[in-house]
C-alpha cells in the first residue's frame, strides 16, 4: 500500500491539468469533427474560467453550434454576450450583426432594425456590406421594398454590375406582384361566398365556402317560410353569419398567402445573388 | 468573421402558415373506433371549421381536444371529456388556465 501511494505521489508531481488554451483547442477540434455536444462542454468550460479572446471566440462557436442545432434564440443570446465582451469596435459590430441575423430569423424585425441602425458605417467594407445586407432582409420582411432594394444594392461593391443588375430585375418583378389582391378577394367573397377563393386560385375552398354558406342560407330561408322570420333569425341565421364572415376573412388570408408565396420565391433568388 | 452573407438561418419564408395545417395525430390510428372519429374530425376540420374564424379560446382547439381525448381515454370517456370542454370554452375563467404567449390562447390538454 505504501509503495502504491509512493508511486502515485511521484506521478502526481509530473502530471499537469489541461489548461484553458488546451481546452479551447480541444473544443475547436471537436467542433471541426461536428461533435457539437463535446465541443459545447469544452467551450462552456473556457467561458466559465477564461476571459478575453478565448471567451469571446468560445461564445462565437457556441452560437454557431446553437444555430446548427436550430436553437436561434440561444444563438442570439451568445452573440449578444460576445458583442458585449468584445473590446474592438469592429468585432463588437460583427457580433451585433450576427445577433441581428438570428433576430431576423426569429422574425424580430423591429428589434433587429434598432441594432442595425446603431452600427456606424465607418467600418471595414465587409462589415458595412453585411450590415446593408441585413437591412435589406429587414426591410423586405417589413414589405418596404424600395428601402430593401437600396440596402441590398449597398451590400454589393459598385464593381459588381452583373449582380446589381440581377437585383434590379428581381425587385422590378417583385414590385409588380399584386395579384391576387387580398382586398379584392375579400370584396368578391362578400358579394358571392367563395368568389374570393376562386379569384385567389383556391378552387377547393371556394366550392366549400359556396356550398356551406349556400346551404345555411337555404336552411335560413326555408325555416323563415315554414316557422317564421324570428325563428329563423334565432336558430339558423347565426350559423349562416358565422360561415359567411369566416369565408370572406379566409378569402383575404388565402390571397395574402399566395402573395407571400410569390415574394418568398423572389427573396430566395435575392439570397442566391449573395451566395 | 468572414462568413457567407446568406447563411441558412436567413433562408426562411414569409409565407403565412395558418392556412394549411397538418393533423398528424388524426392519422396514426390503431383501431376502427379511432378511424371513425379521425374521419369525423378531419371532415369537420377541412369542410366546416376551415370556413370559420378562430373562435375557440383554448389550445388545442375543441375539435383537436376531442380527437386527442378519444385517442387517450377511449370513445365514451373521450366524448364526455369533449362535452365538458365545450362547456368550458367561453373564456370566463382565465385564472384557471395557463396562457400560451405565442398563440394567445389558454392551454387545456386532455
Amino acid at each position: 500500500m505504501l509503495r502504491f501511494f509512493s508511486i502515485l505521489s511521484l506521478f502526481s508531481f509530473s502530471a499537469t491539468a489541461q489548461d484553458l488554451e488546451e481546452t479551447y483547442h480541444f473544443g475547436l477540434e471537436q467542433y471541426a469533427l461536428s461533435n457539437y455536444d463535446v465541443a459545447s462542454l469544452a467551450f462552456e468550460r473556457v467561458l466559465y474560467f477564461g476571459e478575453g479572446h478565448f471567451a469571446i471566440s468560445s461564445l462565437d462557436h457556441l452560437a454557431r453550434i446553437q444555430l446548427t442545432q436550430g436553437e436561434k434564440e440561444s444563438a442570439v443570446n451568445y452573440y449578444h454576450r460576445a458583442a458585449v465582451m468584445s473590446d474592438a469596435y469592429a468585432e463588437k459590430c460583427w457580433f451585433t450583426l450576427r445577433k441581428c441575423s438570428g433576430m431576423l430569423a426569429l422574425h424580430k424585425t423591429q428589434l433587429a432594425l434598432i441594432d442595425l441602425y446603431g452600427i456606424s458605417d465607418d467600418l471595414p467594407d465587409s462589415i458595412v456590406y453585411y450590415k446593408n445586407f441585413l437591412l435589406g432582409v429587414a426591410h423586405f420582411s417589413n414589405l418596404n421594398f424600395e428601402e430593401s432594394r437600396n440596402a441590398f444594392k449597398h451590400a454589393l461593391p459598385a464593381s459588381e454590375s452583373v449582380k446589381q443588375h440581377q437585383l434590379d430585375s428581381l425587385f422590378q418583378v417583385l414590385i409588380h406582384i399584386r395579384h391576387p389582391n387580398p382586398k379584392t378577394a375579400k370584396i368578391l367573397s362578400v358579394i358571392l361566398p367563395g368568389a374570393g377563393q376562386f379569384y385567389a386560385g383556391d378552387v377547393k375552398n371556394g366550392i366549400n365556402s359556396l356550398l356551406l354558406t349556400g346551404g345555411f342560407l337555404f336552411l335560413a330561408v326555408n325555416t323563415a317560410v315554414n316557422y317564421g322570420i324570428v325563428h329563423s333569425m334565432a336558430s339558423v341565421f347565426p350559423w349562416f353569419q358565422r360561415y359567411y364572415l369566416g369565408g370572406y376573412t379566409r378569402a383575404g388570408r388565402i390571397a395574402e398567402d399566395r402573395l407571400s408565396e410569390k415574394r418568398d420565391l423572389i427573396y430566395q433568388n435575392i439570397l442566391n445573388v449573395y451566395d | 468573421m468572414g462568413q457567407s452573407f446568406a447563411p441558412t438561418e436567413l433562408r426562411f419564408g414569409f409565407r403565412e402558415t395558418h392556412v394549411h395545417q397538418e393533423y398528424t395525430f388524426a392519422k396514426n390510428n390503431t383501431n376502427e373506433v379511432q378511424y371513425f372519429f379521425s374521419g369525423l374530425f378531419l371532415f369537420y376540420k377541412f369542410a366546416i371549421s376551415s370556413q370559420d374564424n378562430n373562435s375557440c379560446t383554448f389550445s388545442p382547439s375543441c375539435s383537436e381536444f376531442g380527437m386527442l381525448a378519444v385517442k387517450k381515454k377511449g370513445p365514451i370517456f373521450g366524448m364526455l371529456a369533449t362535452l365538458d370542454r365545450l362547456q368550458r370554452c367561453n373564456g370566463l375563467s382565465p385564472e384557471k388556465y395557463a396562457f400560451d404567449q405565442e398563440k394567445h390562447l389558454f392551454i387545456d390538454l386532455p
